[in-house]
Order: C-alpha cells, then sequence, then structure tokens
C-alpha cells in the first residue's frame, strides 16, 4: 500500500469532509441554503490551513470546535453588517439568513386555528415551551435535548407534557375533541 | 389532534419577527454550548424559534458545533499524533492486507478489531473502473455497516446497509468519469455506537 503523500493534508481534508458531511445533514433538515454552508466550509478550510501553517500545535478537539463556532458567528456577523441591520433592533425586522419572512399576504391567510395553536403554545409554562416549539417546528427529540443541554430523560417528560398541555389547552376551547385521547 | 396536526396548525401560524432586540451573536452561541443559566438560554429561544431572521441564524451554529463534534471524533491531538496514526493505520493496513494475502482464511477478516475501521479498497487517490467495490476491514461486535458515497463537498450521494465487510456501489449511484468522490463506511455495535472510517477520495475511469 503505498502512504499518503502528505498525512498533515490528508487528514486535514479529510476533517473538513467528515465536518462537512454532518453539518450537512443539519443544514439539510433545517433547510439551510448550501451555499451558507460552502462559505462555513471555505472559512474552515482557511482557518485550519493557516493553523497547519502554524505547525498545528493547537488543533486539539477543542480547537476544531472553537474555530468552526467562531466561522460561523463571523458569517452571522457579516450578514448583518450587509444588511444594514444594527445587533440592537427594537423591531426585529431583520433579514433571514435565509428563511424569506411571512409577507402580509401570508399572514393574513393564517387560520384562525393556526392562531389558536400558536397561543396556546405561549401559554405553557418556558421550559415546556420551549420543548414544545422545537418539536412543532421539526427538530427530533435527541436534538431538542442536545440544544437545551437536557438529558433525554428530562426532555422526555418535559416534552410530553408539553404536549399534554398544549391539547388541554386546545380542549378547553372545543378544539380537538373528536380526536384527544 | 396529532402530533402532525399540531405541526402543520403550528406552521402554518407563521414566525413574525417578536418584538425586542435580536440576540447578539454571542447570544446565540450561548444556546449552543449551554453557556449561562438555563432561564437566560430559554428566553433567548423563545426570541430565536420565533424570529426568521434568527432562526437561520441559530442553524448555522448548530450545523458548525454539530458539524465539529462529529469531525473531532478522529481527529488526533496534535500534529504528532496525526503523523503517529497515519503511519500506524498504513503499517497497519498494510500488514494485514499481506497477510490476508498470503495465508489468513477468509474468516479471519470477518473476526475484526475492537476500534479502526479501515477500507482495504478503494484507496487514497486510486482512480478506478466501475463498478467500484468498498471493502473494508470488520470490527468486532458490529451488528451492521453503512457505506456512504458522497461528492466532495459532503454532500450524501447514495448510502446503505450492509452486514458484510464488502460491497459494490450501485448502479443507480451513477458515478460520473473523472470526477472524484469520497466513501466512508460507519460500523453500528451492538451497543449503539458507531465507528467510522476515515474518508477515502477516489476517482473514476472512463
Amino acid at each position: 500500500m503505498t502512504p499518503p503523500r502528505d498525512p498533515i493534508s490528508e487528514e486535514l481534508e479529510s476533517l473538513v469532509l467528515r465536518f462537512a458531511r454532518f453539518a450537512g445533514r443539519i443544514a439539510h433538515d433545517r433547510g439551510l441554503h448550501q451555499e451558507d454552508l460552502d462559505e462555513l466550509l471555505q472559512e474552515l478550510r482557511v482557518r485550519f490551513w493557516r493553523a497547519r501553517k502554524d505547525g498545528l500545535r493547537d488543533l486539539s478537539a477543542g480547537y476544531v470546535r472553537r474555530t468552526a463556532i467562531s466561522a460561523a458567528l463571523d458569517i452571522i456577523r457579516r450578514r448583518r453588517v450587509d444588511r444594514n441591520v444594527p445587533l440592537e433592533e427594537d423591531e426585529g425586522g431583520a433579514l433571514p439568513l435565509t428563511t424569506p419572512t411571512p409577507g402580509p399576504a401570508e399572514l393574513l391567510d393564517q387560520s384562525e386555528l393556526a392562531q389558536r395553536v400558536s397561543q396556546a403554545v405561549e401559554g405553557l409554562a418556558p421550559p415546556r415551551r420551549a420543548a414544545v416549539r422545537l418539536y412543532l417546528d421539526g427538530y427530533r427529540r435527541e436534538e431538542i435535548a442536545e440544544l437545551l443541554h437536557w438529558s433525554d430523560a428530562r426532555t422526555r417528560n418535559l416534552l410530553y407534557r408539553g404536549l399534554a398541555d398544549l391539547r388541554a389547552a386546545l380542549l378547553a376551547q372545543g378544539i380537538g375533541a373528536e380526536k384527544v385521547q | 389532534m396529532n402530533d402532525e396536526e399540531l405541526r402543520r396548525e403550528y406552521r402554518r401560524s407563521g414566525h413574525a419577527a417578536p418584538p425586542g432586540a435580536h440576540p447578539e451573536p454571542e447570544q446565540l452561541e450561548q444556546i449552543v454550548t449551554g453557556a449561562g443559566s438555563e432561564t437566560e438560554r430559554l428566553a433567548l429561544l423563545e426570541h430565536v424559534l420565533r424570529c426568521p431572521a434568527c432562526g437561520p441564524e441559530l442553524d448555522l451554529l448548530r450545523a458548525a458545533s454539530e458539524g465539529a463534534r462529529a469531525a473531532e471524533r478522529r481527529m488526533p491531538a496534535t500534529r504528532w499524533l496525526a503523523i503517529a496514526a497515519v503511519a500506524i493505520l498504513t503499517v497497519g493496513i498494510g500488514t494485514l492486507v499481506l497477510r490476508g494475502r498470503s495465508s489468513a482464511p477468509a474468516a479471519d477478516v470477518m473476526r475484526g478489531h475492537p476500534q479502526a475501521l479501515s477500507l482495504i479498497e478503494p484507496e487514497v487517490g486510486d482512480h478506478i473502473a466501475a463498478p467500484v467495490r468498498v471493502t473494508w476491514h470488520a470490527i468486532n461486535g458490529a451488528t451492521t455497516y453503512r457505506v456512504e458515497l458522497l461528492s466532495t463537498n459532503g454532500e450524501l450521494l447514495a448510502g446503505w446497509n450492509t452486514p458484510d465487510t464488502t460491497a459494490a456501489i450501485p448502479d443507480s449511484a451513477q458515478l460520473a468519469p473523472d470526477r472524484q468522490y469520497d466513501v466512508w463506511v460507519r460500523a453500528t455495535l451492538a451497543d449503539r455506537t458507531e465507528v467510522s472510517s476515515s474518508i477515502v477520495r477516489f476517482s473514476v475511469k472512463q
């Protein structure tokens, strides 16, 4: 077997590819644009290669994560600046990174049922509300646990109780009576 | 209402930007890293999950964090560890391949090795004719293997599970001549943990 010509290059490229593979899965699940991911990968390549030039002495596991998060933060800051959005804006009118804001017509189309569901979610206790929002937004249970830094048992407990509270609140308004178990 | 109906109505309710300031990028980082109090992070999330501007920013940070976490599972800590790891792997694979070719029966390959999952073929930089066969050393306790074919930017092109330690990339993957691809294998063990091989880049002959 022929050994790789440049073990460090191979290792760095392999690292970036593994990163791309897993980050790409989240980006796909959450509907992020490929350009956002590409920009992140490019930032990482540049930073890793700079580290390589410096001898790679600090390329520990923690370094990779810090570098990746730092690269993402820089992209977010640049996007905000590009849009001329002040970092502290009172109206919350910033353009999204990728997801379009619903227009007035879409907002008018929202059904009364959808509004009631939304209001019932807002009435939940904060920990349960966060779990329920994430769940209804399409996050898997293990992703919810990861994002909220909860154990699986706590996540399961708060999510299921939150969903039960939500159904009870809707039932009190006569919504879903025929389907609630 | 079942979960799907709840999700549909919740999404239909739209996500107009909530009142109040957008969190600073560093505050979004807090959510991902778990820094600060839970109360503080829940308050930040309450904004982010309703805000069409902040939501995708949080997703980008999550992608960065999770991508790094997955990538660093097999990353050496220092330059010298990297060199040592590659050297050991190279010598190890070479020894095993030679041993396998000379005298060991086929069953020895299936016996496996406790930690490292290494590909036998293709090798890094191979320029090979289709059909491309992927072969790897077995892992002790593996219940199944997943082979994944990726584009060079990490996009999943094809993936399939097999209990065997060799598999041909199916025609449905439509490998294009002279284009580069990456392939890797992940073993799922009985305790549901995973062991992954390195990613091997190869190209296909015309």
